[in-house]
């Protein structure tokens, strides 16, 4: 081992690369540590102090050597060590050096150090030299020591070896000079200079005038200061401290990225934007409250498909109120459009099922797409919408002629073209209502919407009993003179058709068999709500007639809408709908005695058919709900009361063939017309049995009139071959107006419009035509009535009495 | 059963007098279905017309957002253009004229 460690150390200077290794080797070796100052400069350093250690021996041995100095006067100046060392106490130190190693702190060091300096005066300049060197010899100091006294071994070196590395601590250290006598007493200039004035620190003073407003607060600041100051000594405030910092050194750090990629992205926001993103959100809410209030409940469906079903209900009715005033806008050319209720529904079905459709090419996704839109409600409805605008687009001239709009003169000088030279009442066709699945029907009634006036509806039966076909209700709307809206199909041929007033969307329908209906014309269902098809009061006869009625019911407080219906077996009854359908028998018209004068009509036998007259039609009073009026198939006509079910009030004798229809004056509450088949119409009042004035133009049944709701003297009437306005006030012996059919179809139900001066005529082709009626006179409201009584009583007058 | 009446009236529209083309578009401007034959040309139009429709959407959006655009008429010397928006499709029909133009313009002078 021994032989080893100088080949050890002789290698190390040489090879740079395992020095530090080779140094901890080396503190390994001695105990414990490590010195952790091991360097490649400690080391050199152990190399070098080796080298000194050999040149170092020869000043040992100078220092053994009594070397005397003498000075020109021959004394004694040789100077004299300051520290003796002992060697007793140096290997103490060392010793005690070695065992710390490097580790032990410098305070540590010093104060044994310190301890042999104080302790024994005789100790060598080793502690001097580490009192001396503070911290940073410290390290070479005990790196040389380990590896001078690990390396060598401690032969004859011994102290000596210790002292030579005194010396070497020496060249680290100041030499100290001794000041001998006579350097005492000689005179040493010194010179004093001042430095430069270092100004740490440098506070300007601020000036305040005392005239200024802060002047009283600044003299009152620094007065308190000085107060203070006084009593700074002993103040808890303030305590003197000294701090040092650290200066740590700086470090210049590069750090690499990857290439930062910028990408710009521009958006518009529009006003609308912003506003449907807030829609959005609302609505988000809101469903989130209806969601949380419907827990509770099973039955109901969540709250937008309830809001999508209730909008679609409504929304036939809404876009055909919202429609009117859109054609409206756009005959006068105008831009204006109303928001439309349809687009405002959020299509939840089509969103869905866009979502969690998978990926498909371009073509298929769009084909779904289709899929899920022909299924919706929007498409529908903007398809109905546009299906319009094209009726309008072809039809506008006669629908704005329908809406009243006169057309104005294009050309000044040329009056003759849009000039009506006819100033009489006349009819001009507009167009008509036909479709391929009424073509062949015949129109058995007309009826108009009460709350749309533009809707009517119009049924499709056979009169005669031999050639019944499969019935129809249609409900038209004027917008569209190309399909019905709403189509209802039975098996009956339909005799009969009325709206509800207090409920508009439900359609009262009367069947060949007695049968009646209720239809809701809201929805587009080809079922009736409600039917009376199995309940026992069903009439056993067609159903000629059905009204719905308002009556007065006890008190007079409430009013109570009801269906009355007239049919062949006799019976005038009473339907209720709160359950079902449940009939009460207002009446049941009873044969007259015969008393044909001069003919006594024999009945074979007693054995009646039935015991009733086969009512035609009926039409309740304006005023009194109570009281109405009935046409029998005889040819009389009753007037009777709802409080009587037996008895009439009052018979009108004068028909000699079934009444037709029947029709109280919408101006004169006394008066009413007749039609009948007897090629005869009647005008009555209701106090006289007789018929006040006839009517008699055509050798042809009349089947049906109608009052013109604006003049009172104006009535339509249709046979079987034309359709004939009368003008009482013009003339009671001829019509005003008479129109033949061309198409030979008989004619057969007539009806005027109630928002336009027009006419329906339905006949037995299916078409119903709407005419305009022009130039027919406006009459003030005041005037109507008198109108009419005037007439009456000139009529009155020519005739003679006891005629009739 | 929606479907059907769909189809129906998309039939009776096509059959209507005067009615050239029946087109239906998303709200891409793709089409979905449509009456005339598919070339070039037609494509081109119904790129048009969707982006007329989308400026005239605009216009009305921008002045009033609670407003939206309902329905959409051009008329030309030759035909009249009807675009119905909706929120995820258009319905678009190409009508010819009834009548003469002159007529036509009359419709605009219209008085009660």
């Amino acid at each position: 081992m021994s032989t080893s460690k100088p080949s050890k150390k002789l290698t190390a200077p040489s090879d740079a690369n395992r020095s530090k290794n080779a140094s901890f080797t080396r503190g390994s070796k001695i105990g414990s540590r490590n010195p952790t100052f091991a360097s490649i400069h400690s080391n050199i350093i152990s190399s070098v102090s080796k080298k000194h250690a050999a040149g170092g021996t020869e000043r040992s041995s100078m220092m053994k050597q009594v070397v005397q100095i003498l000075d020109e006067f021959g004394n004694d100046v040789t100077p004299l060590p300051l520290l003796h060392v002992d060697p007793s106490l140096m290997k103490k130190n060392q010793a005690n050096v070695l065992a710390d190693g490097s580790v032990g702190t410098p305070t540590d060091l010093m104060s044994q150090t310190t301890a042999s300096v104080y302790g024994a005066t005789q100790v060598g300049t080793t502690g001097t030299s580490i009192f001396g060197g503070g911290p940073f010899t410290r390290s070479v100091f005990t790196q040389s020591y380990d590896t001078a006294s690990d390396s060598l071994p401690l032969d004859e070196f011994g102290p000596a070896e210790v002292t030579t590395f005194s010396e070497v601590r020496h060249k680290r250290q100041e030499i100290q000079e001794v000041p001998t006598e006579a350097d005492l007493d000689k005179i040493v200039d010194i010179t004093l200079t001042e430095t430069d004035t270092i100004w740490m620190f440098d506070l300007p003073d601020t000036k305040v005038s005392t005239e200024s407003a802060e002047a009283e607060k600044v003299i009152s600041g620094i007065r308190a200061y000085t107060e203070l100051q006084k009593s700074r000594v002993g103040n808890d405030l303030y305590a003197e401290r000294g701090m040092n910092t650290f200066n740590e050194p700086l470090k210049l750090k590069s750090v690499h990225t990857q290439k930062i990629e910028t990408q710009e992205v521009a958006a518009e926001c529009t006003n609308w934007d912003m506003y449907d993103t807030f829609k959005v959100f609302e609505k988000e809410e809101t469903e989130e409250d209806d969601d949380e209030d419907e827990e509770g409940t099973i039955s109901r469906p969540t709250s937008p498909k309830e809001e999508e079903a209730e909008t679609v209900d409504n929304v036939p009715s809404a876009i055909s109120a919202k429609r009117e005033s859109a054609v409206h806008a756009v005959s006068r050319g105008g831009s204006a459009f109303q928001q439309c209720s349809s687009s405002t529904i959020v299509g939840s079905e089509i969103q869905s099922s866009l979502d969690t459709a998978i990926e498909l090419s371009e073509k298929d996704k769009l084909a779904q797409e289709w899929e899920e839109l022909s299924k919706s409600e929007q498409l529908k409805n903007h398809l109905f919408l546009l299906e319009r605008v094209i009726c309008l687009n072809t039809f506008q001239n006669k629908q704005a002629q329908y809406r009243g709009f006169k057309p104005v003169l294009t050309s000044v000088g040329d009056p003759s073209i849009t000039q009506n030279l006819d100033m009489s009442p006349n009819l001009e066709r507009l167009w008509s209502y036909d479709c391929p699945l009424t073509r062949g029907k015949n129109v058995s009634c007309i009826a108009w919407n009460k709350s749309n006036l533009d809707l009517l509806a119009v049924g499709y039966g056979q009169f005669e009993f031999t050639n019944q076909k499969p019935g129809l209700v249609c409900c038209w709307c004027i917008k569209n003179p190309k399909y019905p809206e709403r189509v209802f199909t039975s098996k009956q041929g339909v005799t009969a058709v009325d709206f509800s007033a207090s409920n508009p969307n439900l359609l009262a329908v009367g069947y060949y068999d007695g049968g009646i209906a209720i239809y809701n014309v809201r929805k587009s269902v080809d079922e009736p709500v409600l039917d009376n098809f199995a309940t026992p009061g069903k009439h056993s006869g067609p159903v000629w007639q059905l009204r719905w009625v308002e009556k007065e019911r006890g008190s007079g407080e409430e009013r109570v809408h009801v269906l009355i219906s007239i049919s062949s077996d006799g019976r005038v009854c009473q339907w209720s709908i709160r359950k079902g359908l449940e009939s009460y028998d207002v009446m049941k018209l009873k044969k007259m005695p015969t008393r044909m004068a001069g003919k006594t009509r024999e009945k074979k036998g007693e054995a009646f058919v039935s015991r009733f007259a086969g009512g035609m039609c009926f039409d309740f009073h304006i005023k009194d709900s109570n009281i109405y009026l009935a046409g029998t198939e005889e040819g009389y006509i009753h007037k009777c009361s709802c409080s009587h079910n037996e008895q009439y009030l009052e018979s009108y004798q004068g028909h000699t063939g079934p009444v037709y229809s029947i029709q109280w004056s919408p101006f004169v509450s006394d008066i009413f017309l007749s039609c009948s088949a007897d090629w005869t119409m009647k005008l009555w009042h209701q106090d006289k049995t007789r018929p006040i004035l006839s009517f008699h133009s055509s050798t042809k049944a009349v089947n049906d009139i109608c009052w013109s709701p604006w003049s009172s003297t104006v009535f339509a009437c249709v046979n079987e071959g034309a359709v004939e306005v009368w003008n009482l006030a013009s003339s009671t012996l001829d019509a005003v107006y008479c129109l033949s059919s061309m198409s030979g179809a008989k004619q057969t139900s007539v009806s005027f419009s109630q928002n336009a001066q027009c006419l329906l005529v339905g006949d037995s082709e299916g078409q119903v035509t709407v005419y305009e009626l022009r130039n027919v006179p406006a009459i003030p409201k005041e005037k109507q009535e008198q109108n009419l009584r005037d007439v009456i009583k000139a009529s009155l007058a020519s005739q003679l009495p006891g005629y009739l | 059963m929606s479907q059907q009446q769909v189809e129906e009236i998309m039939k009776r529209i096509n059959s209507h007098k005067g009615v050239k083309a029946l087109i239906i578009i998303n709200k891409d401007g793709l089409l979905l279905k449509t009456n005339m034959e598919m070339n070039a040309t037609t494509e081109q139009l119904i790129k048009n017309i969707h982006e007329l429709s989308l400026a005239a959407r605009r216009l009305i959006r921008d002045v009033d957002p609670h407003d939206d655009l309902m329905f959409l008429r051009t008329l030309s010397d030759k035909d009249e253009i009807l675009i119905s928006p909706d929120v995820n499709f258009t319905v678009i029909v190409i009508q010819e004229h009834s009548g003469d133009v002159s007529k036509v313009a009359s419709d605009a002078s219209w008085t009660s």
